[in-house]
Formats: C-alpha cells, sequence, structure tokens
C-alpha cells in the first residue's frame, strides 16, 4: 500500500479522479436513457465513442479545426446516427425480447470494432490540442486544461439532457415511455417514436464522450469495449434513471480508480472497481439516486 | 397421434447415425492434419459451453454473463495443478477437478446472486465476476503468474485423436445430463421459474436451490472445458482464459440455435463454427467483420432463433422434410 | 335518443392460444352510461383494450363514431378520442401530478388547450391542484384514481373508459368518484364503465350489459335486471 504523501497530492489524486470521472458519466448517461427506453445494456456505447474519437481525428488530420469545435458538430451528426441506427435495426428486434436486442447490440459493438479496425488500422491514435501541455496550478495542484474543458462539457451535457427531460414535453414523454410503455401509448404517445428520440439522445451522449476521449487518451478500436463496462458501472453507482446519479456515479468511478491505482497499484484498480460494482448490485441495486429496484418481479 | 411414436424414434436414429460418424471419423484421417477433426473438436467445446449456459439462461431464464470465470477458473486449476506436478497429462482427475472447482465457485456466487438479483442485474453481476477473476489472475503473483500466464510442458503432447475424443465425450456428457434434467420434474420447474418466478414459489417450487442447480451444473461443464483447453494450448493467460469471447460465443450460438430448446445450441454451435470458419478460409482479411454482420443479420431477422422457427413456422421450407420434423418434435 | 357512438360486433380475443371473448356484441350510445359488469376474469378488461387497441379481436369488428377500427394501437385509439383509464391506473408515479396532467394532452390536437384543459381537471378534483408538485406515487387510493381520471380527461376524449375505478377505495371516496363520473356524463362526455361495484353502478347507468367468462350474457336498462332472478342470483347473491 502507497498512502499519500502530502495534502496536495491527495488532492491531486482526487481531482483527476473527478475529471476521469466525468467523462465515464457522460457515456454513462447515455447508457441510462437507453436503458430506461429500451431495457437493454447497450454494450455498444463505447464502441460509438470511439467511432466518434475516430471522426474527430480524422477531421484534425484534414482540416486544421481545433478538436473542440467536435463537440458542436458531432452532436447532430450522432442523433442522426441514432435515429437510423434505432429505426434500422433495434425497432425490428424491439418486439422480439430482451435476450435479441442484446444480442445485436453486442453484434454491433464488434462489427463496428472490426469496422474501425480494417479501415483505420489497429494503431493507438492521439489528438493533441493546444492546450496539450498546459495546466493551471492552485494550491499545489494542477489542472490540465484539456481535463477542465472536458469537466466542463461532461456538466454542460449532463445540465442539458436534465433540462430536456424535465422542462419540455417530448423529454416527459420519454420519462413516461420509460417507466410504463403501455400507459403512454394510451395515452397518445408513440412508442417507437419516443424511444428512437431516447436512443438518438444516447448515441449522441456517447458521441460527447468521445470526442472527450480523444483529446485525453490514446485510443484504438478496441478500447470502447473498457469503457462500456466503465459506464455500466457508473449507472450502477449513481442507479438507473437517473441523469445525475449516472454523473456522480462516474465521478465515484473515477475517483475510486485514481484513488486505488495511486494506493495498491494500477492493476487492482479495476478489481476495485468491479468488487465495487458488484456490493453495490447486491446491496444496493438501485444505486445511489435511483429508484427503480433491483429485484424485478 | 398417428406417428408420433415413430418420429421419435427417428429423431433418435438420427442422432446415433450422427454420433456414430464422429466416433468413426477419426479413425478414417490423419488426426493430426485433418481440418475437420479439428473444427470438430472446437465445436463439441462450444456445444457443451452452449448447451451449459442453455441450462440455466435458456431454460430457467436466468442470463449469465460469466461463464468466462468458469472457464478461467477450469483452465487455470488444471495448469496450476500440473505445474506442481499434482496431476498428469489429460489427467480426468485433474479435470474432474477443475470442473468441481468452477462448480463450488458457482454455488456460492450462485446463492448471492441469484437470491437478490434477477435479469440483467443477475446478468451484470456475473459479467463482473469474471472480470474481478481476471483482474486476481493478472495479480496472483507467482500462483498464477501475473499477465505472462503459465507455460506447461508441450512436450507431452500425443495425439489430436485424444483431444477429439475427451471434446466428443464432454459433449456428450452436457447432452445427456441436460436431456435427463430437461425431461425430469426438474425441468418442469426450471421452465416454471422462468415462465413466472412468483407463481412456481406459491406452487412450492424451491426457486433459489433449482436456479442455483442450473447454473452450478452449467458451471461445471464450462469448467471442464477450460481445463481441456489448458491441456491444448499448454499456456495459460488471463488474456486468453478470461477472454469475453468464451461467455459470448456460446451465447451466441445458443440464442441463434434457439435457446431454452434441445437442440439450439447444437445447431448453434455448428452453424456458427462453420460459417466463422469458411469466412476465415474464403476472406481472411475481412473474416472478424463478416461474422459480426452475420450475427446481427441473425437477430434482425431471426430473433426467436432457428428451432423457434422451424418448429414455429408452418410455412417454412425446413419444415416440410419429415426428417426435420422428426428430429423438432423430439424437442 | 342517441346513435351508437361505439358498436363492437362479434369479437373473439386471444391471449395467445387461450381464448378469452367468444363473440361478443354490444354498443355504447353517444351521451349515456353504460355499464359492462362481470365477475372477475369475465373478460371486461378484456373487451376494454379490445377498443382501446391494447388487444386486437381476431374475428368481428370495432366501429367507432361510424368508422371500422382496424389494426388499431392505444395511440391511434387516443388519437381518435377514446381514453382508456386502465386497471390498477398506470399512473407514472415517477413524475409529478401536473406532468402527469400534461402528458394527458400530449397529442397534437388536444396539446394547445393545455391551460384549459387543466383548469377543467382541478375544477372537477381541486384535491389534484393541491398536490399539483407532488410525486404520483406519494398520492392516496382515491387521489391516485382521480389523478387517473383527470389525466384521461385532459385529452378532451369522447368516449371515456374507465377499469374498476372503485376498486380498493373507501366508500365515501368511491361515492365521491362516482358523482364526479355523472358529473362527467352531464357535460357530454360518453362512458363505458367497468364495475363489480353492482349496486353503485346500476345507480348510475344507463344501461348495463353483463359479461361471463367471455360471453355476453345479459344485458338491459337497470331497472330491468334489478328484478331480473338470475342477475339477482347472480350479483345480488341470495336475497330473493
Amino acid at each position: 500500500m502507497h498512502w499519500f504523501s502530502s495534502l496536495a497530492t491527495f488532492l491531486q489524486v482526487l481531482v483527476n479522479g473527478v475529471f476521469l470521472g466525468c467523462m465515464y458519466g457522460v457515456a454513462a448517461i447515455g447508457l441510462s436513457l437507453v436503458f430506461g427506453c429500451m431495457q437493454i445494456i447497450f454494450i455498444a456505447q463505447g464502441a460509438v465513442m470511439i467511432l466518434a474519437a475516430y471522426c474527430i481525428f480524422w477531421m484534425v488530420t484534414f482540416t486544421s479545426l481545433s478538436p473542440f469545435w467536435g463537440f458542436l458538430f458531432i452532436i447532430p451528426v450522432f442523433v442522426g446516427f441514432g435515429f437510423a441506427m434505432y429505426t434500422g435495426l433495434f425497432q425490428r428486434v424491439a418486439k422480439a425480447g430482451k435476450n435479441p436486442s442484446l444480442l445485436l447490440a453486442f453484434g454491433l459493438m464488434v462489427l463496428l470494432e472490426h469496422v474501425m479496425a480494417f479501415v483505420f488500422s489497429s494503431d493507438y491514435r492521439t489528438v493533441k490540442t493546444k492546450f496539450a501541455s498546459t495546466a493551471l496550478g492552485l494550491g499545489g495542484v494542477t489542472f490540465s486544461v484539456n481535463r477542465i474543458i472536458v469537466a466542463i462539457v461532461a456538466c454542460a451535457a449532463t445540465a442539458l439532457v436534465f433540462l430536456f427531460l424535465k422542462k419540455t414535453i417530448l423529454g416527459k414523454a420519454v420519462r413516461a415511455v420509460s417507466e410504463d410503455m403501455g400507459a403512454a401509448a394510451l395515452l397518445g404517445m408513440r412508442p417507437e417514436w419516443v424511444s428512437a428520440v431516447t436512443f438518438s439522445i444516447g448515441i449522441a451522449l456517447a458521441g460527447v464522450a468521445g470526442v472527450a476521449t480523444c483529446v485525453i487518451f490514446p485510443f484504438d478500436p478496441y478500447f470502447g469495449f473498457i469503457f462500456s463496462l466503465k459506464a455500466l458501472i457508473a449507472v450502477a453507482f449513481g442507479g438507473l434513471g437517473s441523469v445525475g446519479g449516472a454523473l456522480l456515479g462516474g465521478v465515484i468511478l473515477g475517483v475510486l480508480e485514481s484513488m486505488s491505482a495511486y494506493t495498491i497499484g494500477g492493476g487492482w484498480a479495476d478489481a476495485v472497481a468491479y468488487a465495487a460494482f458488484l456490493l453495490v448490485l447486491i446491496f444496493r441495486p438501485e444505486g445511489i439516486l435511483g429508484r427503480s429496484s433491483g429485484e424485478k418481479a | 397421434m398417428r406417428g408420433k411414436l415413430n418420429s421419435g424414434k427417428t429423431g433418435w436414429a438420427v442422432g446415433f447415425i450422427v454420433l456414430a460418424f464422429f466416433v468413426i471419423y477419426p479413425f478414417l484421417v490423419n488426426t493430426e492434419r485433418s481440418y475437420l477433426v479439428y473444427f470438430l473438436y472446437m465445436t463439441f467445446i462450444y456445444v457443451a459451453m452452449a448447451q451449459g449456459w442453455n441450462l440455466a439462461g435458456g431454460y430457467t431464464g436466468q442470463v449469465s454473463l460469466g461463464q468466462h470465470a468458469f472457464f478461467g477458473v477450469g483452465c487455470y486449476v488444471t495448469a496450476i495443478l500440473w505445474r506442481a506436478k499434482a496431476i498428469g497429462y489429460l489427467d480426468p482427475l485433474g479435470m474432474v477437478l477443475s470442473g468441481i472447482c468452477a462448480v463450488i465457485l458457482a454455488i456460492l456466487v450462485g446463492l448471492l446472486l441469484l437470491s437478490k438479483l434477477r435479469g440483467d442485474y443477475f446478468a451484470l453481476g456475473t459479467l463482473g465476476l469474471g472480470e474481478i477473476l481476471h483482474v486476481i489472475a493478472i495479480n496472483g503473483g507467482r500462483v498464477t503468474q501475473g499477465p505472462m500466464g503459465i507455460n506447461l510442458p508441450s512436450d507431452a503432447y500425443i495425439s489430436m485423436t485424444y483431444y477429439y475424443f475427451i471434446a466428443l465425450a464432454i459433449a456428450v456428457l452436457t447432452l445427456i445430463v441436460v436431456l435427463v434434467m430437461t425431461r425430469s420434474s426438474i425441468g418442469l420447474a426450471l421452465v416454471a421459474i422462468r415462465e413466472n418466478e412468483v407463481a412456481a414459489a406459491a406452487n412450492g417450487v424451491a426457486v433459489l436451490k433449482y436456479k442455483v442447480i442450473a447454473f452450478a451444473a452449467g458451471a461445471f461443464v464450462t469448467g471442464l472445458c477450460g481445463s481441456l483447453n489448458a491441456y491444448y494450448t499448454f499456456h495459460i493467460d488471463s488474456a486468453g482464459a478470461f477472454d469475453l469471447d468464451w461467455v459470448m460465443v456460446p451465447i451466441l450460438m445458443t440464442i441463434l440455435g434457439g435457446s431454452g430448446t434441445f437442440l439450439g445450441p447444437i445447431l448453434g454451435a455448428f452453424i456458427l463454427s462453420g460459417v466463422y470458419e469458411l469466412a476465415n478460409m474464403v476472406m481472411p482479411q475481412l473474416h472478424p467483420i463478416f461474422s459480426a454482420a452475420f450475427i446481427v443479420l441473425v437477430t434482425l431477422f431471426l430473433p426467436d432463433g432457428l428451432m423457434k422457427y422451424i418448429t414455429g413456422h408452418k410455412e417454412g421450407v425446413l419444415r416440410r422434410l419429415p426428417l426435420f420434423r422428426a428430429i423438432a418434435r423430439e424437442t | 335518443m342517441g346513435s351508437p357512438l361505439l358498436e363492437v360486433e362479434h369479437v373473439d380475443v386471444f391471449y395467445g392460444v387461450a381464448q378469452a371473448l367468444w363473440d361478443v356484441s354490444f354498443s355504447v350510445e353517444e351521451r349515456k352510461i353504460t355499464a359492462l359488469l362481470g365477475a372477475n376474469g369475465a373478460g371486461k378488461s378484456t373487451l376494454l383494450k379490445a377498443i382501446s387497441g391494447v388487444v386486437q379481436p381476431t374475428k368481428g369488428r370495432i366501429v367507432y363514431a361510424g368508422s371500422p377500427l382496424v389494426d388499431c394501437r392505444p395511440e391511434m385509439a387516443a388519437s381518435s378520442g377514446i381514453s382508456h383509464v386502465p386497471e390498477g391506473r398506470r399512473l407514472f408515479s415517477g413524475l409529478t401530478v401536473l406532468e402527469n396532467l400534461e402528458l394527458g394532452a400530449y397529442l397534437p390536437s388536444v396539446r394547445p388547450m393545455t391551460k384549459e384543459s387543466l383548469a377543467r381537471v382541478f375544477g372537477l378534483f381541486p384535491v389534484l391542484k393541491s398536490r399539483m408538485r407532488q410525486l404520483a406515487g406519494t398520492l392516496s387510493g382515491g387521489e391516485q384514481q382521480m389523478l387517473a381520471i383527470g389525466r384521461a380527461l385532459m385529452a378532451r376524449p369522447t368516449l371515456l373508459l374507465l377499469d374498476e375505478p372503485s376498486l380498493g377505495l373507501a366508500p365515501i371516496v368511491v361515492k365521491l368518484l362516482f358523482d364526479i363520473i355523472k358529473k362527467l356524463n352531464r357535460d357530454g362526455v360518453t362512458i363505458l364503465l367497468v364495475e363489480q361495484n353492482v349496486r353503485k353502478t346500476l345507480e348510475i347507468a344507463d344501461y348495463a350489459f353483463v359479461l361471463k367468462t367471455g360471453v355476453m350474457r345479459m344485458e338491459g336498462q337497470p331497472a330491468q335486471l334489478l328484478d331480473d332472478p338470475e342477475f339477482r342470483q347472480a350479483f345480488l347473491g341470495r336475497i330473493g
């Protein structure tokens, strides 16, 4: 075990964890939304994220735009992509139950990974930004500017989704359909349309997470799967059905990983995350902020 | 029903003919160089693992995403014991022990998770279990030799024929166990649990006990396969032993063939293996893409699996073949 | 005498291989309260579901306002003016009272009138106004039933289907509820009321049908039914 040498070090590890967590959080919100409407774990969330990362990589390579513009342009593109994916693929299997949908997501993930590996090669890519080596210092703790921007974007994305769900009629319809599709249909809401919208938002969030990832980590086509798992764990921590919970869960996971990596070593950090995941599933399946119980009859 | 007894016997007859072929074939060719022998070896293992998953996942409705935990345990127990010279090459005692370790793990985990979690949460819990074991294997120090893995004496290799027949035996054993279980009152209990757990409990079915039985039986078979894998590859590392492919491929095969049916996993294993190998031969560069596209297409157009399509659709071409009808009726 | 707003003709409904309704026919007069009575499992809820599009009849047809409903999905029934308050209410318990009501007016045809519809519903059910921002799941049984009906009213329906609204409610609340149902009918809403509480239902119904294990057995005006010995035997016990 390796203890913290000073308060500043502790804070540094904490802050790094929070920033890491924000990225998990954004992917997690998308996962939570999709689970709400389709009742499946969209295991391909990470792969979609990496697809977005590649888009930004090639955008930066062929134009000289700063990758941060990617946040803006990826959203409409991926909303469209998500809509197409839902209406073209998932809508067809929705009737057949959860297993086919889960399997479709899995097949899609593998397909995306392999296509990207084939087209883009499996080399690691990184995206540099103007701020790559800039950092702010505050009381002995350094904040990398890249990560600050990512954290801000994550919070903004969360706020936007939250407002959408709370204030707009479509957002309320999304929440209603997630809770009781039959009752919603009786009131005139079309479940396929609402599900398509929800799914598209989830994909767009994956896109945003992808942009965040590419400026911080080197990535390859298979990087996404671990992210899917981490997003899943974040959702479990924060609670299904809660947008703020997903972000919070992500942050908790990020901090947990950061702390474990520093104190016990990188290899065990993952084990700690998975163990915490299991514990939460067993003892508090509804997560910290969630409402739905893990005991489904 | 007129002729029903006959068609039941037809199903069995076909099964025995196929089995006889599998038994005789290796003696007709050079097993070291025969591609079909290798293909069948891999497929038998997949049949066993798919059918093992089918017991808990298909019949009982408890989807587990943690088969790789049991497979990995099987690999590592065999590897560790063999390296410590506690067991020998292709030692049946070693294999059974590996299977038992998997069962113990399954019972412990099963009791814990199955009593508290349902549906997706159970699936996620098993996934987490597998990943935890994966990390433990990486950090296991001298016992598991870390990420480099354990090397085993490859000079112990004698012949492919042994592997082939052991795999066939494991597959047949699994099929027999599943057949017996599902035809008995255990099978009724499992399906009752899948259809309506609350009603089953209200009718006196010891839900947790049967769930754990199904889960543990599948784990045993998977552990056996892991053990055989260790003997085959002569090298076990955490990435290979706990690869998620060991989870997803058998599940895919079962769902493709039809989960909750007897023939489903068998069909699914042969078809998916076949597609995979064919793609590998015809377009080696693109074959992972092709296989993944195949998965996507199957889930789109055959979401209920082949067996349900064959037995359910009256217009299905295959349905008209009396042979298929006969076999289908057996399930 | 109004014309039939709804006509159900020789309808069969199956759940998988189990048949729930056999050759059921009946009609609902415009601007009247029609009651559908029967024991548990008789098929009353199934019949309502066939009308609102939740299940599809395998035989026969359903004609609403002159046009047959073919392959009707719930969303389509709702936009045609049919509001179904299902068994168990099915409120969105994670959403507030106000949000539930707002979603009642989701249909594009009625959404512009949400404010007026809300005022109307709050006028009928003042208690909902006082609990506007509370989560629907925290309301009492009676309040939840009122919310469920209020939500259905937000769509300004011409036909209101009520599935056992009095279930689980205290007698005082039931009286209040039935008074409101009468008032709604006076305001012009056609009502099809499924109930097990026979006495109170017959007090307000204009006409009643009786379903028994999936088959339409009896029909008549309340007074006629109350005199019928078979009816009294089945529903009112041994009271001669």
